[in-house]
C-alpha cells in the first residue's frame, strides 16, 4: 500500500508532535488510515520510521496487533541489554549486573571475580584482513567466552576488543583455571581470510573482591583494568591479578600497633 | 522490655587469649552468687567448644544450639545445677557451622533469653575465646564486661585487642578487669596498671579494676575432678579470691540498683558487620 501525499505528511506532522512532547511518558491517539492490515503497518512503520507507534483497529482483532507490540517491547528491552554484534550483555547491562553482584558478594561474604580481557593487536587483523574478519574475530571469542561460562556468570562485550567475565561466588584460584581455558583456546583456534591463517590472543586482568569492605561498580573495574595494563605491559597474551581489595582497604583502626605492645610489654618509658 | 523487676545484671566474661580460666571463673563466680542466695544463670557462648558442663562432669542431652529450632523453649535446654538458683545453659562442642551467628539466629536466641533473664539477679556470659563477630556481638549485649587476664604478655596483648575492637567498632568503653593467676597481689596490680595505661594512653579508656585470683594448685584439682572449687575447696586462696570478686559484683548490683532497673538486661545485638 503507498501512501498517499497527505497521509505522509499526517504521519509525519503526528510523528513531530509527540517527539516534540518530550521524553516524559505519553499516549497520542490519532486516527489515521482506514483499512490497514498489520502487515501493511510494520511495512509502512519501518520504512517511515514509525516504529514507536501502537496500532489498534477500531473494529475487527485487535489481538495480532497487541502481539505486535509485546514483540517490539521484547526486542527493545533485548536490545537495550545486548550487544548487537555478539550476542553477549552490553556495558550497560554490565555495570547493572557488576553493581548487584557486589551487592550480593557485601551481603553474603562470598567472592565475586571480574575479569576484563582485551584482544592483543586487534587494529592489525582490522588493517590487515579488514572489518568482516575482524568481526568475525569477535564473534568469535564471544562464543568462547560466552560457553566458559555458566547459568549465573556474566559475559559482557564493553566496547571494541574489549570484553568482560563475571563470575559471582568464584574466588581466584577457580577464577584462573576458567580464565586459563579460555585464553588456551584463543590461542590454539586458527582463523583463516584470503587463503592466510593466523591465530589472536588475548591478554587478561582480573580481580576478587570478598564482601568485607565497600566497593563500587568503578573502584572494583579499575582494580582488574590495572591489572590488564599489567598484561600489556608485560608482554600481552598473559594474565595478571591485582590484589585483593579486602585486603588492602580493610580498616586497620583496630590492629594493636607495635607502639601499643611496647607500651603493654612494659618496654616503653611512660 | 526495658523495665528490669528483678534487677538483673547481666555479665559478659571475656579475655581474647584462651586458657586464661574464664569458665572456671564463671562457674565459680556463679557459685560464690548462689551461696550468697543469689540466683544466677550461666550462659556457655563459646559456641564451638563448649567448657561449662565440662567442668560440672555434666552431659546435657540439650544446649544452646537445640534453642535456635523454634520449637525448643529455653527450660527445655536449662541445666539446674543447684536447685533454686543455679543454672547453666550448655551449648555445644564440635559443630563448626555454628560457631557464627546470623542475624536470624542471633534474633531467636535474643527472644529465648530475654524471656526468662528476669528470673535471675545475675546473669553471666561466658564467651569464646578470639575476636570473631560472635563474641563481639555477646560482649556488647550485657550491662558489663568483665575481662579476665592472666599476667602473660600474650594475654595482655589479646585483651588489649579486643578492648580495642569493641572501642572502636562498637562504641563500647566500660571493662571491669580482673586478673587471673597471679602470683602476688603486686604482680596482679602491675599487670592491671599496665593494661589500664595503654587504654588510657592509646583509647581513651579507664578500666576498672574488679580483683584478682591467686593462683591455686586446687584449681587443677577441681578440673579433673569435675567439681567446682568453690565446692571442693572453700577454703582455699583462689576460692576466697573468687568470693571476694563475687561480693564486688553484688555491692555493685546493690549501688547501681535504680539504675539497672531502668535498663534493659540485654541490649539488642549489634547488626551485623
Amino acid at each position: 500500500m503507498e501512501l498517499n501525499a497527505l497521509q505522509k505528511e499526517l504521519c509525519t506532522k503526528a510523528n513531530d508532535f509527540c517527539m516534540a512532547s518530550g521524553p516524559e511518558p505519553a499516549l497520542w491517539l490519532f486516527r489515521v488510515f482506514q483499512g490497514v492490515t498489520l502487515q501493511q503497518w510494520k511495512d509502512m512503520s519501518s520504512r517511515l520510521d514509525l516504529k514507536q507507534w501502537l496500532t489498534l483497529p477500531i473494529d475487527g482483532d485487535a489481538y495480532p496487533h497487541l502481539k505486535q507490540v509485546q514483540v517490539s517491547l521484547e526486542h527493545l528491552a533485548y536490545q537495550t541489554d545486548h550487544d548487537p554484534l555478539t550476542g553477549l550483555a552490553n556495558r550497560r547491562a554490565f555495570d547493572r549486573i557488576l553493581d548487584i553482584e557486589i551487592e550480593r558478594s557485601r551481603r553474603s561474604r562470598s567472592s565475586v571475580t571480574l575479569a576484563i580481557l582485551d584482544l592483543d593487536d586487534f587494529k592489525n587483523v582490522n588493517d590487515t584482513y579488514g572489518h568482516l574478519v575482524g568481526d568475525e574475530v569477535l564473534t568469535t571469542f564471544s562464543r568462547m567466552i560466552y560457553d566458559t561460562t555458566r547459568r549465573y556468570d556474566l559475559a559482557a562485550r564493553l566496547g571494541g576488543e574489549e570484553f568482560a567475565l563475571v563470575l559471582s561466588g568464584t574466588g581466584l584460584i577457580k577464577a584462573r583455571r576458567v580464565l586459563g581455558r579460555l585464553m588456551n583456546s584463543l590461542r590454539e583456534y586458527v582463523f583463516t581470510a584470503e587463503g592466510h591463517s593466523f591465530s589472536v590472543t588475548c591478554s587478561a586482568g582480573l580481580t576478587c573482591y570478598k564482601g568485607s569492605v565497600d566497593m563500587n561498580v568503578k573502584q572494583l573495574v579499575n582494580l582488574a583494568d590495572s591489572a590488564l595494563y599489567k598484561a600489556k605491559e608485560a608482554g600481552k597474551d598473559r594474565l595478571e591479578v591485582s590484589v585483593i581489595p579486602d585486603i588492602e582497604l580493610v580498616s586497620k583502626d583496630t590492629l594493636v600497633q607495635a607502639n601499643e605492645k611496647q607500651f603493654l610489654f612494659g618496654k616503653m618509658a611512660e | 522490655m526495658s523495665e528490669n523487676q528483678n534487677n538483673t545484671l547481666s555479665v559478659a566474661i571475656l579475655s581474647g587469649k584462651g586458657g586464661v580460666g574464664k569458665s572456671n571463673l564463671v562457674l565459680n563466680l556463679g557459685y560464690a552468687l548462689y551461696k550468697a542466695q543469689k540466683t544466677a544463670m550461666l550462659m556457655d557462648c563459646d559456641l564451638g567448644l563448649a567448657n561449662l558442663d565440662v567442668l560440672l562432669g555434666i552431659s546435657p542431652e540439650k544446649n544452646l544450639q537445640d534453642l535456635l529450632s523454634e520449637e525448643t523453649s529455653v527450660d527445655d535446654v536449662l541445666v539446674s545445677i543447684e536447685d533454686d538458683g543455679l543454672d547453666i545453659l550448655p551449648a555445644t562442642s564440635g559443630v563448626p557451622e555454628l560457631v557464627e551467628m546470623d542475624e536470624d539466629m542471633r534474633e531467636i536466641l535474643f527472644k529465648k533469653l530475654i524471656s526468662l533473664a528476669g528470673d535471675y539477679n545475675f546473669l553471666l556470659l561466658d564467651l569464646g575465646a578470639g575476636i570473631s563477630p560472635t563474641v563481639m556481638a555477646f560482649a556488647s549485649i550485657t550491662q558489663l564486661r568483665l575481662m579476665v587476664v592472666t599476667p602473660e604478655p600474650t594475654s595482655l596483648t589479646d585483651s588489649y585487642a579486643v578492648i580495642k575492637v569493641l572501642a572502636t567498632q562498637y562504641g563500647i568503653k566500660d571493662f571491669l578487669l580482673l586478673v587471673n593467676q597471679a602470683t602476688s597481689q603486686t604482680e596482679a596490680k602491675m599487670t592491671f596498671e599496665r593494661l589500664n595505661a595503654a587504654c588510657q594512653n592509646f583509647l581513651g579508656i579507664d578500666l576498672v579494676f574488679l580483683g584478682q585470683v591467686e593462683q591455686d594448685p586446687m584449681l587443677v584439682e577441681s578440673v579433673r575432678r569435675q567439681t567446682p572449687l568453690l565446692k571442693l575447696a572453700p577454703n582455699s586462696p583462689a576460692s576466697k579470691d573468687i568470693v571476694r570478686v563475687a561480693k564486688r559484683l553484688m555491692r555493685y548490683r546493690d549501688d547501681n540498683a535504680e539504675r539497672i532497673a531502668t535498663r534493659s538486661i540485654l541490649k539488642k545485638f549489634p547488626e551485623p558487620r
